[in-house]
């Protein structure tokens, strides 16, 4: 019976001195929906865990070895795709 | 030179005068921040042990990032490649992967923690799993894979402070007796605040080093063409600006094994619960790349150190030290003020890691053997109190480990935690999706997991530097009978084994009608959003208004 806290130990603070929750700038939760965009993050990871497809000096770029810049260049794109997915994901107020 | 307790003979002045500073700052801001964004009281681990529960995506994102890349990443990435090349680099894919699998994964944990008013991950599977074996042996296996880390700070702090001249234990002492005493006083909220400053001067430095180097080292090309001829003239065969074909597998399933390792530690967990929402941890899956980004920049410093001619410092083992290669490169290349603006950076960068580690390591403690063993009927006030006083334990733990052992054990013990820490991924991770495993099975395969690990990372030697055992986590394929030079990352191996195992004493438990332990949770529990029945929003700060994402 540890772990499971007692209703009063939780952590649903009800606001003190605040009316309801209705008050509040987020009155409604947002649930997630189309969870059908997670797939999209297949594409970092074939794009970044096969250095059978990476592993060349050539194209350089000013400089810098393929190897590296590639692999650097996922960083941003993952980002971009992350907001997409985000985005895709996020209910509706 | 060591062994001595306090030697300033060659100690560069201003560096070291804008390091105290620097740290003298964050000092003050660890001792208020027991103040910031007010609690009614810290008597409770919501509050000391989390924060509040109630950190807005900007505070988190400095918390988050913050507790994930450590002064020890910071140091010993461009250490790995400057010692080995390429191989080194796998830090970048490994952080290109964590943010989306967690994106994905961490907001069930957020919700059903919220819920049921979880701290600790063995505390989810304690309700998830209805077996309080289980949870002990989770809680166990995220302490013991936390204290190395935490010993690991030390050695970042360590390898500045001797680039400064300052040779010695005391400073260490010092440093974490400070860090110790605010971590007691503010909790969570502490590394929090610090976090602001620590991120805000590595973004600084990394960015002025990129820029700057290189123009003063005569550009990439240099850089590059001088690294591959140190690698090509160098013995062994393991080093090279690209990788050997029989190191791509290794390299990949390193990167990936270490992903899947990363949130599982208990200090970014305390990180991830201490979020406001879960909309909170999904913007920030978003936005912590950015300190991948800051990695992938600094691990290169590693390749511009070889150009530049640094010759890394003599540890205390009599070997040259890799780690001190970015803060001498910084000491060659930066004016004085500039390089003691670095050297906080990387120091005050040990320090929020090590008190999120040391809050999380105390909590496990508190909650997951504490309470459910010692003391059954702890209140709220005790339990934080139990953990403000395990903190202090598992700091002083760090530096006696540090002081009295070789560093090289503590790296050892890293290797192992990183290993082992794979091992409660089905528990956790498996177990946020659904109750296929019966806990019986996840105790077998985590045993199995656990056991065969270690054994692999005993048998693994290391060429280069003599060792006969726990040489490194890639283990040779060749041990399976397989005629190949390729390896594979130990903590993979260990982690399928403890699959299998998991999969097959299920079957056997369900085929022999075993019993069905109680599931404390239920479907919904893992969707639900700040501000659903049970999840209540909590009030306001005002600090926070100012976002306006959050408006939607």
């Amino acid at each position: 019976m540890a772990h499971d806290a007692p209703g009063d130990e939780r952590f649903s603070r009800p606001a003190e001195g605040s009316t309801t929750t209705t008050d509040r700038r987020r009155a409604r939760p947002v649930h997630e929906k189309n969870k059908g965009w997670y797939w999209l993050f297949l594409v970092p990871f074939f794009g970044a865990f096969f250095p059978w497809i990476y592993n060349t000096r050539d194209p350089e770029l000013a400089g810098m070895p393929f190897f590296y810049w590639y692999q650097m260049l996922w960083v941003p794109l993952t980002v971009i795709l992350t907001i997409v997915v985000y985005r895709k994901t996020k209910g509706d107020a | 030179m060591g062994g001595e307790w306090l030697t300033l003979a060659d100690v560069k002045e201003v560096e070291l005068a804008v390091f105290v500073f620097l740290f003298g700052v964050v000092t003050v801001l660890g001792f208020v921040a027991a103040r910031w964004r007010r609690a009614e009281t810290l008597d409770h681990l919501d509050e000391w042990g989390l924060g509040g529960r109630n950190f807005g995506s900007w505070i988190a994102w400095f918390l988050i990032g913050g507790d994930l890349y450590t002064a020890y990443t910071f140091v010993a990435v461009p250490a790995l490649l400057f010692g080995v090349g390429a191989l080194g680099f796998f830090a970048v894919p490994y952080t290109i992967i964590i943010f989306p699998m967690a994106f994905i994964v961490a907001p069930r944990l957020w919700s059903v923690a919220h819920r049921h008013g979880y701290v600790t991950p063995a505390d989810f599977v304690r309700g998830r799993h209805g077996s309080s074996t289980l949870a002990l042996m989770i809680a166990i296996t995220g302490i013991v894979a936390t204290m190395p880390y935490i010993a690991l700070q030390l050695v970042g702090i360590g390898a500045v402070m001797r680039t400064m001249g300052v040779e010695g234990e005391w400073p260490l002492i010092i440093a974490f007796v400070i860090l110790a005493a605010y971590t007691y006083q503010s909790g969570l909220r502490a590394p929090a605040l610090i976090a602001f400053v620590k991120d805000t001067l590595i973004y600084i430095v990394v960015i002025a080093a990129v820029i700057y180097v290189p123009i003063k080292l005569g550009g990439f090309d240099d850089i590059f063409s001088s690294a591959d001829r140190k690698f090509t003239e160098s013995e062994p065969p393991n080093d090279g600006l690209l990788l050997a074909d029989p190191q791509i597998l290794g390299y990949s399933t390193l990167a990936f094994g270490s992903a899947l390792a990363l949130f599982l530690y208990p200090h970014s967990i305390t990180g991830l619960l201490a979020t406001r929402s879960r909309d909170t941890i999904r913007r920030n899956m978003a936005a912590l790349p950015a300190y991948s980004f800051v990695l992938g920049l600094l691990a290169l410093l590693g390749l511009m150190a070889i150009e530049a001619g640094v010759e890394p410092l003599t540890g205390a083992n009599g070997q040259p030290d890799n780690n001190t290669v970015v803060p001498l490169l910084f000491d060659t290349m930066f004016p004085d003020w500039f390089a003691g603006v670095a050297f906080a950076a990387i120091g005050i960068g040990a320090l929020v890691p090590a008190a999120i580690m040391s809050i999380a390591a105390a909590n496990l403690f508190t909650r997951n053997i504490y309470k459910e063993y010692l003391h059954k009927d702890a209140s709220p006030a005790e339990e934080a109190r139990v953990s403000r006083l395990v903190s202090l334990i598992v700091k002083a733990g760090a530096v006696v480990v540090i002081l009295l052992l070789d560093p090289q054990f503590s790296i050892d013990l890293q290797l192992i935690g990183g290993v082992i820490i794979v091992q409660t991924l089905p528990a956790l991770v498996i177990g946020l999706y659904s109750r296929v495993l019966h806990a019986w099975g996840l105790l077998a395969g985590w045993a199995v997991g656990m056991v065969a690990g270690l054994y692999m990372l005993y048998d693994t030697p290391n060429p280069n530097t003599g060792k006969e055992h726990f040489g490194g986590a890639q283990y040779a394929l060749s041990n399976f009978g397989i005629d190949t030079e390729v390896t594979v990352y130990t903590g993979l191996i260990a982690i399928a084994l403890n699959l299998i195992v998991a999969f097959a004493v299920t079957a056997i438990v369900r085929g022999m009608k075993g019993p069905e332990l109680p599931d404390r949770t239920s479907p919904d529990d893992y969707e639900v959003e700040a501000g659903d029945p049970g999840v209540e929003e909590l009030p306001e700060s005002p600090e926070e208004q100012a976002v306006p994402a959050a408006r939607s």
